[in-house]
């Protein structure tokens, strides 16, 4: 029993010291956005409206 | 604009410090639809719905809750550069910009063979630099300049090899 426990605690050990490198491939989508926007015109001639 | 639809595809590359911290970086293509409001002239709106295409470059750091062995709850934080590509349509032209962006992430890691990672991430638009230019061809010329801030709440798995 006691010889189960310790080689838990050792798997759990070594298991936090591990340094991996991992690659992997995601996917997802966006369940809502918000948005704010800021318009600005600019007329043929330059005139800018704000 | 709104957005109604939105595809993500990413390759994640991460690496495990420890059982507790993940740095990871995670490429991603983003594919939009979106409704784009456009001034027809001074005084009218036209509505366009067109395609968005982005690519993201998120880096990340995540804390994992060693709860119980293997299954691991996890929070992190991020920051990303979201650059537009450049489309064109008769009403509407999207620009090549960039825009910042926080990542604030919630997961669950489920590991069999293969890890399985279910993922949540708001992210956060820090400056309105996206923008879309709306074209009128009538004999008025127009040119408009849509500045947009969007942020969004994303969900979907990832799978490590």
């Amino acid at each position: 029993m006691i010889t189960v426990v310790v080689f838990t605690l050792n798997s759990f050990a070594q298991e936090s010291n591990e340094k991996r490198h991992n690659f992997g491939i995601g996917i997802s989508s966006s369940l809502s956005s918000s948005t704010n926007k800021f318009l600005k015109h600019i007329s043929g001639d330059g005139v800018v409206y704000e | 604009m709104d957005k109604n639809f939105d595809f993500n595809l990413s390759f994640l590359y991460e690496f495990n410090l420890n059982n507790r911290i993940t740095f990871g970086v995670a490429p991603t293509y983003r594919e939009s639809r979106a409704e784009i409001n456009y001034l027809y002239d001074l005084s009218t709106y036209g509505e366009t719905t067109e395609t968005i295409y982005d690519i993201e470059i998120p880096l990340f750091v995540d804390y994992k809750f060693p709860i119980m062995r293997g299954n691991k709850l996890f929070v992190g934080a991020g920051f990303s550069g979201l650059f537009n590509i450049k489309t064109d349509s008769q009403e509407i032209a999207t620009k090549n910009t960039f825009s910042p962006y926080l990542l604030f992430r919630l997961g669950f890691d489920v590991v069999g063979n293969h890890r399985v990672q279910f993922l949540m991430q708001y992210r956060y638009n820090l400056s309105a630099n996206t923008y879309y230019d709306g074209i009128d061809y009538d004999s008025f010329p127009i040119i408009q300049k849509e500045y947009f801030k969007v942020n969004t709440f994303d969900v979907g798995f990832n799978f490590f090899f």
